[in-house]
């Protein structure tokens, strides 16, 4: 029952049980040679009390735990992995925003020009599509997937044009 | 045990007419990639021709790679497709459809 010594201790000062201190007219037998008797047969009887109270405690933190567990909060390393793979696509969609931006437009349209607009925008697009995709799809899947496909995703979205140089 | 109402074991034969439909209608929209391939190839061709030389292996290598693109995007998106729901397959062919083009245009940067 060292616990309960330590929850006394937390209650009082050291020093308290210091028999100068008792106040006048207080019986000191309360303090005496009885005490140790009486308290581990008081704390056996509480302890039962206790024991069930501890153990229904336990049950509803390791209830809690698991409820915890289920909602499923990303582990520290994980939410800072998705974070620099966020940054690296982010960083891809910035690529290809300056590269669309290099495309010059010829000055009358034709459906040539049009098609490749489209297709630079799609690029453009292509990006943030795969990191939103990706984490809707992989929700049900574990979190090793949805790692495995933002890595091929870093590795296919590379922005080439922008990277060479050229439009 | 994450798909409570699908069966086990999906694939190809689950996917039902409008799993199908999906794939079809995505088939048309990959396959506009597909004619700018043949397109180039056929650019390409034409230009050899007229300077008469046959191309070297680069050349090759980036024409055909850019006509396989959208076939080899098609089949990767249907085959990752395969195991989901239909809604989730669209989004699949979405960001297969976008890849296309940025495959494409790092092609054609090199």
């Amino acid at each position: 029952m060292s616990d309960r010594r330590d929850d006394d201790e937390a209650l009082g000062w050291a020093g308290d049980d210091d028999p100068t201190l008792s106040p006048v007219g207080v019986p000191e037998t309360s303090g005496g040679s009885t005490a140790p008797d009486e308290a581990p047969a008081a704390a056996g009887a509480k302890s039962v009390l206790d024991e069930a109270e501890d153990a229904e405690d336990r049950a509803v933190e390791q209830e809690l735990a698991d409820a915890e567990a289920a909602s499923a909060q990303l582990s520290s390393v994980a939410l800072i992995g998705l974070g620099i793979l966020g940054g690296i696509y982010l960083l891809y969609t910035i690529g290809w925003v300056i590269s669309f931006t290099r495309y010059e437009v010829a000055s009358e349209l034709s459906l040539g020009v049009f098609t490749e607009l489209i297709s630079r925008t799609l690029a453009v697009a292509a990006s943030p599509l795969w990191f939103v995709a990706t984490l809707l799809l992989t929700q049900r899947r574990g979190l090793r997937y949805r790692f495995l496909w933002l890595v091929i995703g870093v590795l296919v979205l590379v922005p080439w044009p922008f990277l060479i140089g050229g439009k | 045990m994450s798909a409570e109402a699908l069966p086990q074991k999906r694939g190809f034969r689950t996917f039902g007419g409008a799993g199908w439909t999906v794939a079809v209608v995505f088939a048309f929209l990959y396959a506009y990639h597909l004619w700018g391939g043949i397109a180039n190839l056929i650019g390409v061709l034409a230009l050899l021709n007229s300077v008469g030389s046959s191309g070297d292996a680069v050349i090759w290598t980036l024409v055909i790679s850019y006509l396989v693109v959208p076939i080899v995007v098609y089949a990767a998106a249907l085959l990752v497709g395969r195991t989901l729901r239909n809604g989730e397959r669209i989004v699949v062919f979405v960001v297969g459809f976008a890849v296309v083009s940025v495959l494409s245009l790092s092609l054609a940067a090199v």
